[in-house]
């Protein structure tokens, strides 16, 4: 079974996708922040991280830094997980260690299939 | 007549003196010279001098003896039956008992011989008189030619001092027009030297005007370049050119600024250049204010939508338990229409950020089959769900575009194809290559558009009927903004249709130059 890291500050937009998520098999788990999500993600090593881009404490982007920097952390990949971007303006987060982005707003349904089309799997 | 008497035979005399009059010592006239006997009717041999003729010069009776005494003295004498005057002396021939009056006419120009009724004919050649009036003539021309001549200089100084007055006006006028400017203006010479400056320039730059005359601007102010650009239109003269930036105050003091800088040429030579600047502090504050304000529209209006078209999606789907049919009919409406708002949030900042030129594109050499196979990959889902096949025909061809944006063009297009089309209907995408430039066609079966409706429905909200745009869930931007994308790309986008017989929206992309090449 697949295990996902959902991080976002909003926590409704993380019991969706994690609803949505675990409705596509997976198991889930969620952080509120970036500095959440580094401890989360090196104590459970998820296979992949969904990732919200304008939060508190630690944005996205600085938690995809530190996430490529940490030994525990560096080989799983994140993708960014923002409405600060629409369809296919991906460019401006092209210098970080991403895997893609999948805009918000989100179709549930289709988000396990996003994911799987953006990792290969 | 006894003029073979007096040694001057008298045809002789009246050739040196064709004025002459030759009186007898009783004063009466014995011979008048030709010209004076034309002039004359009354002045005729025989008759008494003096009825004829008034002694002007000396004063005093007239008599032999006074004619004979004065020989030495100026006559003058005026006829009385003419306007002549005559100016002589007489002389005495005690031989033949004459007196001879020797004289001219007295005219001082040229103008009373004619009026007299003589003409030069009329002198003896040797008679000074002539030359005299000759002389006076040439003076009197040279007289009148230097009066124009200083009258006309007197007209030019009154121009010119009109034509200062003009230009210090013009200058006055200027200067205010200078200075009423809101941007600061200031001129140089070709050594960098400020040879005037508005209010505005020195406010800008804390300077007063006459600190700035005269100095090297270098010596006042700095410029820090942040983009160059020449502008599109001097581009190739080379001497007009923007500059974007911040100056920096003698007093270390920063603002943004805009600068644009033109050659002053006179008579083809340049002899310096105007610099137009002004502060852009506060139009960046505003674009940096629109920007956010922009970022938090699309922030924060997709953060709610996100949960609302999830949430919804969720109780579709049933992954949230069965909902009864007329349940699962409002759920459906309500995805539908946060769905209709979704793509009008983001059509909208689409079409704002083109409006605003904040729309980059990020151009490289692209596969025209990569494009239609992530087009297709992103429609499939609304495709299969309409019962509509999207098959590639053929996709020739490179361009030079931005992948995503052509992307998000055909999105758009195949979109109103599949939503137009009857379902077991096929939409077909096709690209070919021609005069340098790759055509890409989306082409349905659908209803077509109206002839007189072919070219607006590009422009924003207007879908070929606007009741459509409810019943398709259309924004109306899509077509704006695909013809706003291609335009970006240098290219162009139509459609052609038959009503009845379906659509194809076309558009064309530049291919890569030798440098672009993959």
């Amino acid at each position: 079974m697949r295990r996902l890291l959902v991080v976002d500050d909003d926590p409704m937009i993380l019991e969706i996708a994690q609803f949505a998520l675990e409705t596509a098999g997976w198991s889930v788990l969620t952080a509120g922040n970036g500095r959440e999500a580094i401890a989360v993600a090196a104590a459970e090593r998820p296979d992949a991280i969904l990732m919200d881009v304008m939060m508190p404490v630690m944005d996205g982007p600085a938690a995809c830094g530190r996430l490529a920097a940490l030994p525990e952390t560096a080989g799983i990949p994140v993708i960014l997980f923002t409405a600060k971007v629409h369809r296919s303006d991906h460019q401006q987060w092209a210098g970080l260690p991403i895997a893609g982005v999948i805009a918000k707003p989100f179709n549930p349904m289709l988000l396990a299939q996003e994911i799987r089309t953006i990792l290969g799997w | 007549m006894n003029g073979d008497r007096w040694g001057l035979a008298p045809d002789l005399l009246d050739q040196v003196y064709p004025f002459h009059i030759v009186l007898g010592p009783d004063l009466t006239v014995r011979q008048v010279g030709s010209s004076l006997g034309r002039l004359s009717g009354s002045l005729r041999p025989g008759r008494s001098f003096l009825e004829v003729v008034e002694v002007v010069t000396p004063r005093g009776d007239i008599t032999w003896s006074t004619l004979v005494t004065r020989t030495r003295s100026l006559f003058v004498l005026r006829l009385l039956d003419h306007d002549l005057k005559l100016r002589g002396q007489m002389l005495h021939d005690p031989q033949a008992g004459v007196v001879v009056f020797a004289g001219s006419p007295w005219v001082t120009d040229l103008a009373a011989i004619g009026e007299l009724g003589l003409t030069l004919e009329d002198f003896s050649v040797a008679d000074s008189l002539v030359d005299y009036l000759l002389l006076l003539q040439t003076q009197g021309t040279a007289l009148e030619q230097a009066r124009s001549l200083a009258a006309e200089l007197e007209r030019n100084a009154g121009e010119l001092t009109a034509h200062a007055q003009q230009l210090e006006r013009l200058s006055h006028r200027l200067e205010s027009v200078l200075n009423s400017a809101g941007e600061g203006i200031y001129g140089l010479d070709q050594d960098g030297r400020i040879t005037f400056a508005n209010n505005a320039a020195a406010r800008l730059l804390g300077l007063r005007r006459v600190e700035m005359l005269g100095r090297r601007a270098e010596d006042l102010f700095r410029m820090e370049v942040i983009e160059d650009a020449p502008r599109p239109a001097e581009a190739e003269s080379g001497s007009v050119f923007q500059l974007t930036g911040r100056h920096h105050r003698a007093d270390g003091s920063v603002f943004e600024s805009e600068l644009v800088s033109a050659p002053i040429v006179e008579q083809d030579t340049v002899v310096g250049s105007v610099v137009v600047f002004r502060d852009v502090s506060e139009r960046h504050a505003v674009d940096r204010m629109k920007d956010e304000f922009i970022s938090m529209v699309s922030h924060e209006l997709r953060t709610p939508l996100t949960s609302i078209r999830g949430a919804l999606g969720l109780l579709e789907s049933g992954s949230a338990g069965h909902l009864e049919p007329r349940a699962a009919r409002m759920v459906e409406m309500a995805t539908v229409s946060s769905d209709r708002l979704i793509r009008l949030i983001n059509d909208m900042l689409d079409v704002e950020r083109m409006a605003t030129g904040k729309l980059a594109l990020h151009l490289r050499p692209v596969q025209v089959h990569s494009l239609f196979e992530a087009a297709i990959a992103e429609m499939e889902g609304l495709a299969d769900a309409s019962g509509v096949k999207l098959v590639i025909r053929e996709s020739e061809g490179v361009v030079l575009a931005d992948h995503d944006r052509i992307v998000q063009t055909l999105n758009n297009l195949l979109s109103n194809a599949v939503k137009f089309s009857e379902p077991g209907g096929t939409v077909e995408l096709g690209a070919s290559v021609e005069d340098g430039q790759v055509s890409l066609e989306v082409r349905d079966t659908g209803p077509g558009i109206p002839t007189d409706q072919l070219e607006t429905v590009f422009e924003p909200f207007r879908q070929g009927d606007a009741s459509d745009t409810r019943q398709k869930g259309g924004s109306g931007l899509g077509l704006a903004i695909c013809r706003g994308l291609v335009d970006r790309h240098g290219g162009r986008i139509w459609a052609t249709s038959r009503e009845g017989a379906g659509t194809t929206m076309a558009f064309t992309l530049p291919v890569p130059g030798p440098a672009e090449a993959p």
